[in-house]
C-alpha cells in the first residue's frame, strides 16, 4: 500500500520512513458518525423528494437506490479506508504526511516553516475523546484529524517546542 | 495637535540626526512634538479622488436638472474641496519610538502604527501632480502584507520622503540587516545619503525591447474585457434614448457593419494595451544594492518598487505564447508578504533575450541559478500527459458539434486537435532540475513558465498519485510557496518524485540519474558541468 520510500537521494531518511504513526482506533466510528450526520438527511430529503415529485416509477426507484447506497457507502466503507491510508510522523526536521481517498498525498512540511498549531475539538470528537491538530504555514494549513486527545496534546507541545527556531519570511 | 497649518508644513527635519538614526530613540519625544500633515498639494490629489467618485453623480445631475446642473457641479465640486480640505487636515503623521503612525479620520478616527522593525519596504511613486509639486507619493510595506500597503503617503516632499525612510531605517544607505543573499563581490560601501545614490543598474529596458513587450503582451484579452466592461457600465451612465438610439442603429445594421464594429472594438483594445504597456514599463531599470532590488517604472506615473532580497522566495521566467518564437521571455519575481500581488508589480523584467536570461539572473539574485539543462518525466509518460487535454477537448468539441449547425459541426474536431496540441506542449515543457540552491519546474500553459524556487524556503513538498499513476508507478510532485503559488511536475517516475520531495526539504541537490529516463531526444542530464552545449533538451536556453 504504502510503498514510496526515498532511496536514492542522500541525508537521513525522512521522518515518514522511519516509523509512522496511525490515527486514533476512534478515528473510523467518529467518521461514521460524522458521515452519518449528513449523509442520512440527505438521502432521506432525496427519498422524500423523490416520492413527493410524483416521479416515474422507475426513476423514482432509481434514485432512492442510489441515494441509499451512496450513503451506506460512505458511512460503511470510506472511514475504514480513509484511516488505512492516513499515517503521520513528526521528525526534529519535518512533519511527514500521507492520505487520500482517490488522490493519495504525502506532504512533507519543513519544521521551520511551521508558524503556530492549532488544536481543535468539536462537540462530537470531544466526546469521542478525540481531536485535531492543525499546523500553520506562511501558505495555508495541514491537518492531521481524528487523533487521540492525549496525542494530539503531545504533538502540539512537540510541534511548538520544535518549530520556535525563528524563521525569517 | 498644533493647530496652526504652517507648524504642521513638510518642512524638512530641523534635527539631522533624524535621517541617519533609525533606533527607538528617535528624534521626536514620546510626544506628540514632531506630528506633521501631507503636502497641502493632497488638497488635489483628494479632491480629485473625491471627484472621481463623484462623477457618475455629476453625470446624473446635469442629465437630470440641464439649466441647474451647472449649480449642482459647482456643489458637488464643493464637497469634493471640503472633503479634501477636512482629510487633510485631521491626517497626520509621526515617527514615534521608531514606529510609523498614522492618524486619520474626522468622525470615527483611526490610528495605525507600523513599528520600523515590520516595514519591509518604503516604495514611492509619483504621478503627474506629484511631479507638478515636486513630491513623491509614499508607500510603506510590511511583510505579511495584504495588496495594499499599509501606510500610504500620498505627498510628501522629495527631503521628507528620505527622513520618513531612513527613520524606518530604509534609507539610500544599506540597511543595517544582511540580507540573506549577499553579495560576494560588492561589500558594504560607504552610503551616499543623496536619493541619486549611484546603485549599479542590472537591467534596463530598451525602445525596442519596450515595443516588443507592448506588442506582445498578454493583456490584450483583459483590455477587452475591460472595455466591454466599461461599456456595459457606459449603458448605464448615458441617457436612456441615446443607448435606445445606438440599440436601434445597431439591429437595423448587417453583419457586416457588426464585424466592422467588433473589428474596430478589437483594434481599440489593442491600441490601449499597447499604450497602457508602454506608460508602465517605459524607462524600466532595476538597480541592486547589498540587501535589495529597486524597480522604478512608468512614464506618466513613476514608480518605484523595492524587492528584498532576503525576501525573494524565487523567480519565475515566462515565456508567453507570442514571446516565445521571438525568444523572449518575463521575469517575475516571487516575494513573501509583499503587497501589490498583481502581475505588473511582480514583473521584475517585463522583456529580456532567452539567451540573456541565465547572466541577468545571476545578477538580479545571486543563488538562483538558471538550469543548464532540465530532466524530463520518464517516456512512458508522455501519453498521460497527452490523455487528459485530448479527453478535455473531445468533451468540449462533442458539445460544440451538437450544438453548430450542418458543416460547422465539424469544427468539433478542433476540440480533441487542440488537446493534443496542448498536451504535446506541456509534455514538451515539463522538466525540473535540483542543486542545493535551486529548484527548478518547468511547465507550460499558453506560456512557458520556469519556476526558480530556494529549495530552503518552500513551504511544503507534496507528492500526489491517483489511481491511473499507482497502477503506472508514476506520482506529480507540488511545492508551496511563501506567495502561496504553486510549483508543480507532473507524471514523474514515483522513486523520483520520492527522492526529489526529500531532496527538496533537505536541501540537498539531487540529480535524478539513477531512477529518471528521458525520452529520445532529451539525454538525462548527468552533471551542470559536463553538459555539452549540443545536448539540451528542446527548447531550453543556452547559456
Amino acid at each position: 500500500m504504502d510503498d514510496e520510500r526515498s532511496p536514492r537521494s542522500a541525508g537521513p531518511p525522512l521522518p515518514g520512513d522511519v516509523g509512522r504513526q496511525r490515527l486514533s482506533d476512534r478515528a473510523v466510528a467518529y467518521w461514521r458518525i460524522g458521515t452519518a450526520i449528513v449523509a442520512l438527511p440527505l438521502a432521506i430529503a432525496a427519498t422524500v423528494a423523490a416520492v413527493a415529485s410524483g416521479a416515474p416509477g422507475g426513476l423514482a426507484t432509481t434514485i432512492v437506490v442510489v441515494a441509499w447506497v451512496a450513503a451506506a457507502a460512505a458511512i460503511a466503507l470510506l472511514p475504514p479506508i480513509r484511516r488505512r491510508r492516513w499515517w503521520y510522523a513528526i521528525g526534529e526536521e519535518e512533519v511527514d504526511l500521507h492520505h487520500g481517498l482517490v488522490i493519495v498525498t504525502r506532504t512533507v512540511v519543513p519544521m521551520v516553516r511551521v508558524q503556530h498549531v492549532d488544536l481543535h475539538r468539536g462537540p462530537l470528537s470531544s466526546q469521542m475523546r478525540l481531536a485535531e491538530i492543525e499546523l500553520h504555514t506562511a501558505a495555508g494549513s495541514v491537518r492531521i484529524p481524528a487523533l487521540d486527545r492525549d496525542e494530539a496534546e503531545r504533538i502540539r507541545l512537540r510541534v511548538a517546542t520544535l518549530a520556535r527556531i525563528p524563521d525569517d519570511l | 495637535m498644533t493647530s496652526d497649518p504652517g507648524a504642521g508644513a513638510p518642512e524638512p527635519a530641523p534635527e539631522p540626526a533624524a535621517a541617519t538614526d533609525p533606533a527607538p530613540s528617535g528624534p521626536a519625544a514620546p510626544g506628540e512634538a514632531d506630528e506633521r500633515r501631507l503636502h497641502p498639494a493632497y488638497l488635489l490629489i483628494g479632491g480629485l479622488k473625491v471627484a472621481k467618485n463623484l462623477v457618475p453623480a455629476a453625470i446624473g445631475l446635469v442629465v437630470a436638472l440641464k439649466e441647474t446642473g451647472l449649480l449642482a457641479l459647482i456643489a458637488l465640486a464643493a464637497i469634493a474641496v471640503g472633503a479634501a480640505v477636512v482629510e487633510w487636515r485631521v491626517t497626520r503623521y509621526a515617527v514615534v519610538d521608531g514606529a510609523l503612525r498614522l492618524r486619520s479620520g474626522l468622525l470615527s478616527r483611526s490610528e495605525r502604527v507600523v513599528p520600523a522593525s515590520r516595514v519591509s519596504a518604503v516604495d514611492s511613486s509619483r504621478g503627474l501632480i506629484q511631479r507638478l509639486f515636486g513630491l513623491v507619493s509614499l508607500e510603506v510595506q510590511t511583510a505579511g502584507g495584504g495588496k495594499q500597503a499599509e501606510i500610504k503617503l500620498e505627498a510628501v516632499t522629495f527631503d521628507e520622503a528620505e527622513r520618513l525612510r531612513g527613520a524606518l531605517g530604509h534609507g539610500s544607505a544599506p540597511g543595517p540587516a544582511a540580507g540573506l543573499l549577499p553579495h560576494p563581490e560588492r561589500p558594504a560601501t560607504v552610503a551616499a545619503p543623496s536619493p541619486a545614490a549611484p546603485a549599479p543598474v542590472v537591467y534596463a529596458i530598451t525602445a525596442r525591447e519596450l515595443l516588443i513587450a507592448a506588442l506582445t503582451g498578454p493583456q490584450l484579452g483583459i483590455v477587452a474585457v475591460a472595455v466591454g466592461s466599461l461599456a456595459s457600465q457606459a449603458r448605464d451612465l448615458l441617457p436612456e434614448r441615446l443607448t435606445e438610439d445606438a440599440g436601434n442603429t445597431l439591429t437595423h445594421s448587417g453583419p457586416g457593419t457588426l464585424a466592422l464594429l467588433a473589428l474596430g472594438a478589437l483594434l481599440v483594445a489593442a491600441v490601449v494595451s499597447t499604450i497602457g504597456t508602454v506608460l508602465a514599463f517605459a524607462e524600466f531599470t532595476v538597480t541592486r544594492d547589498e540587501t535589495r532590488l529597486r524597480v522604478r517604472r512608468g512614464l506618466l506615473t513613476e514608480r518605484t518598487g523595492t524587492v528584498p532580497l532576503d525576501r525573494v522566495h524565487g523567480v519565475r521566467v515566462v515565456e508567453g505564447l507570442l514571446r516565445r518564437p521571438l525568444r523572449y521571455a518575463t521575469i517575475q519575481v516571487e516575494v513573501a508578504g509583499y503587497s501589490g500581488e498583481d502581475q505588473l508589480t511582480r514583473t521584475l523584467v517585463p522583456l529580456v533575450h532567452r539567451d540573456a536570461v541565465p547572466a541577468l539572473l545571476e545578477r538580479l539574485v545571486p543563488g538562483l541559478d538558471w538550469p543548464a539543462r532540465l530532466h524530463r518525466p520518464p517516456a512512458r509518460a508522455w501519453r498521460r500527459y497527452l490523455t487528459a487535454p485530448v479527453a478535455a477537448g473531445a468533451v468540449v468539441g462533442v458539445a460544440g458539434a451538437l450544438l453548430l449547425p450542418g458543416g460547422l459541426a465539424l469544427l468539433g474536431l478542433l476540440g480533441p486537435l487542440l488537446g493534443a496540441l496542448a498536451g504535446q506542449a506541456r509534455w514538451r515543457a515539463a522538466g525540473w532540475h535540483l542543486t542545493p540552491g535551486t529548484l527548478a519546474l518547468r511547465s507550460w500553459w499558453i506560456s512557458r513558465v520556469t519556476l526558480l524556487a530556494v529549495p530552503g524556503r518552500v513551504q511544503r513538498v507534496a507528492v500526489h498519485r491517483n489511481p491511473l499513476q499507482r497502477r503506472g508507478g508514476l506520482a506529480t510532485l507540488s511545492t508551496v510557496l511563501a506567495t502561496k503559488r504553486r510549483g508543480r511536475i507532473a507524471q514523474l517516475d514515483v522513486a523520483t518524485a520520492a527522492a526529489l520531495q526529500h531532496a527538496i526539504v533537505r536541501r540537498t541537490g539531487f540529480d535524478g540519474v539513477a531512477v529518471a529516463a528521458g525520452p529520445a531526444g532529451a539525454p538525462i542530464a548527468r552533471d551542470r558541468g559536463t553538459a555539452a552545449p549540443g545536448q539540451m533538451p528542446p527548447g531550453a536556453p543556452s547559456r
